[in-house]
């Protein structure tokens, strides 16, 4: 469907799936081998709905998985989801404007607010960033995720073996969402000083407990860049 | 019944996740400059995933064979995504070919 179409489609819930549908291609075999990974953890097959549901954030249900089966604490475990999902704390200034006045679909989209529902959202021309959207998109969006992890539980004691990979679907997608970001000379450059940065904070430090510096690092280059470059 | 260890762990990690995501709605109206704006709406996004994916990409302490199918998968996605532009079909084939890899390596 083109952009144009997406735009005149009068159905709200039929324009946010449209928009969904990158997500649902990455979100579902994701969750799926989230859900395989939990179970092979011997954990609850129930946990991993339960987690796609309360915590909604793909990279911190697997850390939790490892660290659950490892035996670490619940409060251990929340302090490292709180590093790790750190960088969403500047996610939700893109979307101020359209969602000026406190209501429930406002504190939804805040609380389902991911790296790739923000990706997908901002990738969009702002004429099309109906407020009405972002929470239809963002509720698509934890579907598919719920429904992949809890596929991947119900399946996971049925694997034995051959699913190494499955979670570079996280990856993949993350590439897809860029590509499709990098449609003008800023935004190129953006991405180009952002993943330099990255790249060298990496080699430098590692990647142990670095990536909200580095992400900060990245981001103050951007706008340094951005600053200094203002004709662009 | 999931364990109360794993509800817990839930609920906690839950409050941290919608925590750090509440923030910036809380936070609005101090932050009404445009130019701050429009850094976090149009230049920021691209610039967060290009750090995710150097991350991923080389992250960790992977053996070669899983760098090298997450190279491959990384190409085909790209060249599928350039080639096609359907994105089904661009994850899929590069999360195909990184399996593929990873597990004839592996094997």
């Amino acid at each position: 469907m083109t952009d144009l179409a997406i735009a005149q489609d009068p159905s709200p819930w039929r324009r946010a799936f449209v928009l969904s549908l990158p997500i649902l291609a990455g979100y579902v075999p994701i969750g799926i081998a989230f859900g395989v990974l939990w179970v092979q953890q011997d954990l609850d097959p129930l946990g991993a709905p339960l987690l796609g549901l309360v915590v909604y954030a793909g990279a911190a249900q697997f850390m939790a998985a490892g660290m659950l089966a490892a035996g670490q604490g619940p409060l251990e475990i929340a302090l490292a989801t709180l590093v790790l999902n750190a960088r969403h704390a500047v996610y939700g200034l893109a979307f101020l404007e359209r969602l000026p006045r406190w209501t429930a679909a406002k504190a939804y989209f805040a609380f389902a607010l991911t790296d790739e529902t923000y990706a997908v959202l901002t990738a969009r021309p702002s004429e099309e960033r109906d407020p009405g959207l972002l929470w239809r998109v963002a509720l698509l969006n934890q579907g598919y995720w719920v429904a992949g992890c809890a596929i991947g539980a119900a399946a996971g004691g049925l694997v034995s073996g051959g699913t190494q990979g499955l979670d570079f679907a996280l990856t993949a997608l993350f590439i897809v969402l860029l590509l499709e970001q990098v449609r003008s000379l800023r935004k190129g450059v953006a991405a180009a000083v952002g993943g330099a940065v990255a790249l060298a904070g990496v080699l430098a430090f590692g990647t142990a407990n670095t990536l909200l510096p580095v992400l900060a690092a990245a981001l103050a280059a951007v706008a340094l860049v951005d600053r200094r470059s203002g004709a662009w | 019944m999931v364990s109360q260890s794993i509800v817990v762990a839930a609920v906690l990690m839950g409050v941290a996740t919608a925590g750090v995501r509440f923030l910036p709605f809380l936070l609005g109206d101090r932050l009404s400059d445009p130019a701050l704006r429009r850094l976090f709406a149009d230049l920021f996004p691209p610039a967060v995933l290009a750090v995710l994916i150097a991350y991923m990409a080389v992250g960790g302490d992977a053996p070669a064979g899983v760098q090298i199918a997450q190279a491959a998968g990384a190409a085909v996605t790209v060249a599928a995504h350039l080639a096609f532009r359907n994105l089904l079909v661009s994850v899929g084939s590069g999360t195909a070919v990184c399996m593929l890899v990873q597990n004839l390596w592996l094997a």
